[in-house]
């Protein structure tokens, strides 16, 4: 009888059980080797060693060694007993599963001043003290050797790794008067030399008056990287571990947030390449009268705060640091920003973006791009994304920017940053920044078109959602004040930006229509290109909410070009788009129509072009009458002259001889033959176009098609 | 001639090496030549000089930097004392790294202190001034002056000046001194203050500005008296293209009296202004008078250094003041400047 998945599985689990319960038995009895005083200690031709020692090493690689195993293979090891390969061998395979105990470090250290070890292995056990330093479960019985430690220093051939594990342990207190003379002592005998430099470096660090020996020694580093792949390994296995664990009790600590939550403490080596200013606060007033100080002793300065939870437990007590700019580093911070009333966090914030954006790019001596100004440039927009205004001194600076710039050098930072451009009046606008865009968009190639329109989109979306309802506010907020200026201040920015009294329809519908024409004259400049009509198709979407999404009191269509481009054209996905928009406008006529009277003008200036558009469609795909206009009579005889056999020009575009269509038709006619009449072979197309998420024409059928209506 | 327009650009260039000299901001079509509180106080202008340590500007190179406001800057005597002491911990902090087993004798220590008489209107703030000398070596004589920066506005136009209290405009800051202690100053300004400092450059636009208004202040040849006025005729010193082999810079060297004579003949004597025609007929005259003798156009090169009887100002942004009597022209048109450079409207409420 074959076997069930199951079983199999089962079979499985059951063998990887045995396997694991296996290797545990095997390590217990390499270890019980290693511990059992009547074992042979002789290498050469001791079987059993050998397999011990492979045992153990293979089981510490995979997943490391419990505590009680460490403990007592460093005992083992510090009796002395096994010749120097095995103690190496030994020692090199003390991977902690998890941690190591405070006793065995004792053990090791104890071993230091043993006279039956030789100086590898000390030298070893040190080194190994060194790797394990950070794993070690209690580290104040460790700290309590320091002293001894620091005797070893003497020996020459343990000096450099004492030193470093020492440079690992010092704190505060360790930093002593005659420390500091006997390290000095050292280095007049042996010269300056990296590793006592790095110890007096730390002691520096806490006690400047104690040292006052320079402990630069450039950009080289203290301690050369020795024991990577030991280092290596150890890491891999805590690693694999955690990961175990924390599949284990994932749940708890889903809660926790990680560590590093504030990234604000970074390596020196990247704080140099940074653009944005290193976290500190200085105590501006040294002298302050006690009582003061009482208080502010509270106060909590940021770049002690490590993580989100604690910024939220301290968020009152925080103190905002010198340069303001250095909050810009982690988007946690920015929290920080909003929260404090502080009116002068603002223009501070302003001047240094302005400065560091003439700095990086304005006088950047090199052609090209900045990496330095990339970097300012992400931040700047991940700020304004975080604030949802634009900062002025941003659109100061593109403002000038975009006279010169070439449309290429950091191209996405700047159009990113055009996207969260306020509202402003149009002619504004047109002069700072459409003009200069016309330009570029006019004389670069059809991916830049693409992406300026996809620019414009946003920038449409932006000003719609975020940007005229606050202006909406200003001006009601300044209404009920009664004060008549000419200027509106947006209360609710950061930057408390003013501007001037605009009508925002006015603009949007300017906007819409410069938009409009640049789509048109594309278009026929890159010959309907496909990714450029999508994009066209993507703007008249968002236009074509402007009143039920956005509230706006008006409609704006797009051209006849830019309709009849994409109904004519060879792509069935535009074909379909357009019926879709077309449906969408419509639905937006209805809305308006029922709402209020108020629209009637507009209506009555709109409506005849969207009929239109709605009969050209209808025309063309339903009817078989797409040149039954009169202005099409001249050219439909000159089809027919030309190209006699096309003496059905009129119904070349119905749905059945749509050139975007074909393939799905003919697909359609190889399947089923059985539909004899025309109205049944439409009505299995829409069906199989719809299929092929092309509903746009299914739709604009059921709604505008009589045949088709839905009922 | 001009090669044809190639509709795509090609990636990765630009028809200009850099953008730093470019003119960012849009150039007045007039501009003031003369202080107006000297204007308004005649007889007080000879008394200033007399007093104030302005003097002390005079021929030395600077190199101009532009600085933001300074946030909590205090002009009490205390604050100034406590920068100082602040100033050289951060030398002496500085000067340790990199250099190894120097027992503190490098260390410099620097001192703020106020410098009268360079603020003129009342919307400016008194000058400060940086000095950092290195210490006292034998106890007796004092150490040698490494830096000297000099923090100014001169007339900084009224709707520039910052209502809030605690922000200090000082957007000029001149410094003459070692490379490195420049560096370390800057930063401990900016961090202190939390300002942002950069180093200036002028456009060749701007240089053209500077020396056709100052070619006005050049004194005529019968009020000059030998004693007061040296005899520095004007210079104008152009880079040639880089496509030009052989040669780096071309200097035109005009007689200061005959400049001023051609000056006279552009400027409208009534007015305080010189307008952009000014400049322009100025300017192109020179170039015209190039062009007739050397078949060479002037006006296809870069402007790189002036030099006259006022002062002396290159793209760098490096300033020589060689007048006495007209530092606070200079210095009034170096703060509109920097002004101007900066975005107009950072609202203090």
């Amino acid at each position: 009888m074959p076997l069930t998945e199951n079983d199999q599985q089962k079979q499985q689990a059951s063998k990887s059980g045995n396997g694991k319960k296996k290797t545990l038995v095997a390590l217990r009895n390499a270890i019980t080797y290693f511990t059992d005083a009547r074992s042979s200690a002789k290498y050469r031709g001791n079987l059993n060693l050998h397999l011990a020692l492979e045992n153990i090493e293979q089981s510490s690689r995979s997943s490391g060694l419990t505590p009680p195993h460490i403990l007592k293979l460093v005992k083992s090891i510090t009796t002395g007993k096994w010749t120097e390969i095995v103690s190496s061998r030994l020692i090199r395979s003390l991977i902690p599963a998890a941690h190591v105990p405070h006793n065995a470090v004792v053990f090791a250290v104890s071993s230091l001043s043993a006279k039956n070890i030789s100086d590898n292995m000390k030298c070893l056990f040190v080194r190994w003290m060194v790797l394990i330093y950070e794993y070690v479960d209690n580290k104040d019985t460790l700290h309590s050797l320091y002293g001894i430690l620091f005797l070893f220093l003497d020996s020459d051939i343990l000096c450099v790794h004492i030193c470093r594990l020492l440079y690992l342990m010092t704190q505060r207190g360790d930093v002593k008067q005659y420390r500091v003379r006997k390290l000095l002592d050292i280095q007049s005998k042996v010269g300056v030399q990296p590793h006592i430099m790095a110890l007096l470096s730390v002691y520096k660090l806490y006690s400047p008056n104690m040292v006052t020996v320079s402990s630069r020694i450039g950009n080289q580093s203290y301690f050369k990287q020795s024991d990577q792949k030991w280092a290596q390994i150890i890491h891999l296995v805590q690693e694999k571990n955690k990961r175990l664990n924390e599949d284990e009790d994932e749940a708890e600590d889903a809660n926790e947030p990680s560590s590093r939550a504030l990234d604000v403490h970074q390596p020196r080596k990247r704080r140099k390449l940074d653009v944005i200013p290193v976290l500190e606060t200085i105590d501006r007033n040294e002298r302050v009268p006690q009582s003061v100080k009482s208080l502010r002793k509270r106060m909590v300065p940021l770049e002690q705060i490590e993580n989100f939870k604690q910024l939220l437990q301290n968020i009152d007590v925080v103190v905002l640091p010198n340069r303001i700019a250095s909050i810009l580093q982690s988007p946690h911070l920015y929290h920080v920003l909003t929260l404090f009333p502080d009116k002068t966090i603002a223009p501070r914030l302003s001047y240094w973006i302005h400065v560091s954006l003439y700095r990086e790019i304005i006088a950047y001596p090199k052609s090209g791009e900045n990496p330095k100004a990339t970097a300012l440039l992400q931040v700047i927009t991940d700020f304004t994304d975080h604030l949802q205004e634009s900062i002025p001194v941003c659109e100061w600076f593109l403002n000038q920017y975009l006279h010169t710039w070439n449309g290429l050098d950091y191209r996405i930072h700047i159009l990113n940053l055009i996207t969260r451009m306020p509202i402003c009046s149009f002619e504004k606008m047109n002069d700072l920044l459409l003009e200069p865009l016309r330009k570029l968009y006019f004389c670069s190639g059809v991916y830049f078109k693409c992406l300026l329109l996809w620019c414009f989109t946003e920038l449409l979306r932006n000003l719609m959602s975020v940007e005229v309802p606050r202006h909406r506010r200003a001006v009601a907020k300044q209404q009920e004040t009664n004060i008549a200026e000419s200027t509106i201040l947006l209360n609710d920015t950061i930057f408390g930006q003013q501007t001037e009294q605009i009508s925002t329809d006015n603009t949007i519908v300017e906007f819409i229509n410069f938009v409009d024409n640049i789509c048109v004259v594309g278009l026929q400049v890159e010959k309907n290109n496909a990714l450029l009509m999508s994009y066209v198709l993507d703007f008249f979407h968002v236009t074509s909410g402007l009143y039920s999404r956005h509230g706006f009191k008006f409609l704006q269509l797009p051209s006849s070009p830019i309709v009849k481009r994409a109904l004519y054209g060879n792509s069935a996905v535009f074909v379909s788009k357009i019926n879709e928009l077309l449906c969408r406008y419509s639905d937006e006529v209805n809305l308006m129509k029922e709402s209020q009277a108020e629209y009637v003008d507009i209506l009555k200036e709109k409506i005849p072009i969207m009929n239109n558009y709605v009969l050209c469609v209808c025309n063309a795909l339903w009817q078989s009458k797409a040149f039954k206009n009169a202005k099409f009579q001249s050219t439909l005889s000159a089809i027919e002259t030309y190209l006699p056999s096309s003496r059905r020009a009129n119904a070349s575009f119905s749905v059945l001889l749509h050139p975007a269509l074909q393939m799905f038709v003919k697909k359609q006619q190889e399947l089923n033959q059985t539909h004899s009449t025309p109205r049944t072979r439409e009505l299995a197309i829409l069906n199989s176009l719809k299929s092929h998420d092309l509903d746009g024409i299914y739709t604009f059928a059921t709604t505008f098609v009589g045949r088709y209506a839905r009922k | 001639m001009a090669s044809a327009v190639t509709p795509f650009r090609t990636p990765g260039t630009t028809p200009w090496p850099s953008r730093r000299h470019m003119p960012y901001t849009k150039t007045p079509t007039s501009r003031r030549l003369t202080c107006k509180t000297h204007r308004r106080f005649p007889r007080l202008r000879n008394e200033r000089l007399q007093v104030s340590r302005i003097k002390e500007l005079v021929d030395k190179t600077w190199k101009v930097y532009k600085a933001t406001p300074f946030f909590n800057f205090s002009y009490k005597s205390e604050g100034l004392k406590r920068y100082s002491r602040h100033l050289s911990a951060h030398l002496e902090a500085e000067s340790s790294k990199n250099i190894v087993d120097v027992e503190g004798e490098l260390g410099e220590h620097g001192t703020f202190e106020i410098m009268n008489g360079v603020a003129l209107s009342e919307s400016d703030v008194e000058a400060v001034e940086i000095t950092v000398k290195t210490k006292k070596q034998n106890g007796n004589e004092d150490g040698k002056v490494v830096l000297i920066g000099v923090l100014c506005s001169v007339e900084i136009a009224e709707e520039c000046v910052i209502k809030n209290k605690q922000f200090t405009n000082l957007p000029v800051f001149l410094v003459k001194g070692n490379v490195a202690v420049t560096r370390h100053v800057i930063n401990f300004l900016q961090a202190q203050f939390d300002s942002n400092i950069i180093a200036m450059h002028f456009p060749p636009m701007e240089l053209a500005w500077m020396i056709a208004m100052w070619t006005g202040f050049i004194p005529d040849a019968e009020e000059s008296n030998v004693a007061t006025s040296r005899n520095i005729p004007l210079e104008l010193v152009y880079r040639v293209p880089e496509e030009i082999e052989g040669l780096r810079t071309i200097t035109m060297t005009i007689r200061a009296q005959d400049a001023k004579k051609m000056w006279k003949c552009v400027h409208n004597a009534d007015s305080e202004e010189f307008t952009n025609e000014e400049m322009n007929s100025f300017i192109h005259g020179i170039e015209q008078h190039f062009y007739y003798h050397f078949k060479i156009k002037l006006a296809a090169m870069s402007l790189h250094t002036i030099r006259c009887s006022i002062a002396s100002v290159d793209t760098d942004g490096r300033l020589k003041i060689l007048s006495n009597t007209s530092v606070h022209e200079v210095l009034r048109h170096v703060t509109q400047l920097i002004v101007d450079s900066m975005p107009p409207s950072i609202c203090v409420s």
